[in-house]
């Protein structure tokens, strides 16, 4: 891990993505190899969640055409996809009662 | 942990009432909050290495109205029925059951249902709880089986040319809060139809809806819905005006409750 003054842009993070994981750390930023999991090396409720997470993303093929449509439209301004937009709704973050 | 997603939706639209059905894989027990104002929309951000990054918008709710889903427990098939709303309007939706995957809602994504300021027809509203008597119509083709199995044949097939019209069998539709009708069709030809659905009143026809049908092929969603409204005794009328041949494949009337 180095110390850095602070981070590149994020068109230079991105680029080394895979490579070196820049990073925050109690506001200081930094620089590591990117870090390499193994699924034998994940405790068994990363391994749920992450299960939980890919059948959650795979069913949006599931969802019907007119409800794709609807969240191909409410993607079109934002970064997010239709999918990652169903995906947020699953796990409660895309509505809230004021 | 629990989850679904939607797999079927439908917005059945009436004059002043909105029907709303759904399907998710997974059985639950849905609620549906719905306002005829847009929700809010506030942005959401994430960091990314360090860098604060807008990454899509969240609905924020004032006070929408919360209605059950009609299916008692937990089930695969939701029905919720939105009556006396105001026309015209917009009213916009989403469905949602608490104790998702991490102790906080599962969330349908927004949807939004068109009223059109059709004044309601007084011949339907007199229909209500009249009788109690179940029933289902369905075909499958060739023939039509209604309630007890007798077939109906001859609504196969309407004409080839000009305005062409089949009946279906009488049918008691009173005793359940809304009543669905799907319907498969297909044109042949190089030629256009329209098709006109009436519902029988009693004293007369009235017309329940009209759809233009585009020449060759079935329907994409293979089938079109909407409400029917409660008669003791009803019956429906297909009518094709239009210059192709028109097939109507399968008519399911489905009012389990």
């Amino acid at each position: 891990m180095a110390r850095l003054d602070s981070l590149p842009s994020l068109e230079i993070i991105q680029g080394f993505k895979g490579v070196i994981d820049y990073f925050v750390t109690r506001g200081i930023p930094c620089a590591r190899r990117w870090p390499r999991y193994s699924k034998g090396r994940m405790s068994a409720p990363a391994l749920q969640a992450a299960a939980l997470f890919g059948a959650i993303v795979q069913a949006y093929a599931l969802l019907p055409a007119n409800v794709k449509q609807e969240l191909t439209l409410e993607a079109a301004d934002q970064p997010r996809s239709g999918r990652d937009i169903m995906v947020s709704g699953v796990l409660g973050h895309l509505h809230e009662h004021s | 942990m629990t989850w679904w997603v939607e797999t079927y939706l439908l917005c059945a639209q009436t004059a002043a009432s909105l029907a709303v059905l759904a399907e998710t894989n997974l059985a639950d027990h849905l609620f549906m909050s719905w306002s005829y104002l847009h929700p809010t929309r506030h942005p959401i951000f994430t960091t990314i290495r360090g860098v604060l990054k807008p990454c899509g918008y969240k609905y924020i709710w004032d006070t929408p109205t919360i209605v059950e889903q009609d299916q008692a427990g937990d089930t695969t098939a939701h029905r919720f029925y939105l009556p006396a709303l105001t026309t015209p309007s917009t009213i916009w939706f989403y469905l949602w059951a608490p104790a998702g995957p991490y102790g906080l809602e599962i969330q349908s994504p927004l949807h939004r249902a068109d009223l059109a300021a059709l004044p309601p027809h007084p011949d339907y509203l007199q229909w209500l709880f009249n009788t109690n008597m179940e029933g289902w119509v369905q075909t499958d083709a060739p023939v039509i089986w209604f309630n007890d199995g007798s077939p109906l044949p001859g609504c196969l097939q309407l004409g080839s040319t000009g305005t062409a019209a089949v009946e279906s069998p009488t049918f008691d539709t009173s005793w359940a809060p809304v009543c669905y009708l799907t319907f498969k069709h297909k044109s042949v030809g190089g030629g256009s139809n329209t098709l006109a659905i009436h519902i029988w009143t009693g004293i007369g026809w009235a017309l329940l809806t009209t759809y233009y049908l585009p020449p060759h092929g079935w329907t994409a969603a293979g089938a079109i819905n909407f409400a029917v409204y409660k008669s003791a005794v009803t019956k429906i009328r297909f009518t094709k005006y239009g210059f192709s041949t028109w097939y109507l494949d399968t008519i399911n009337v489905d009012f389990t409750p």
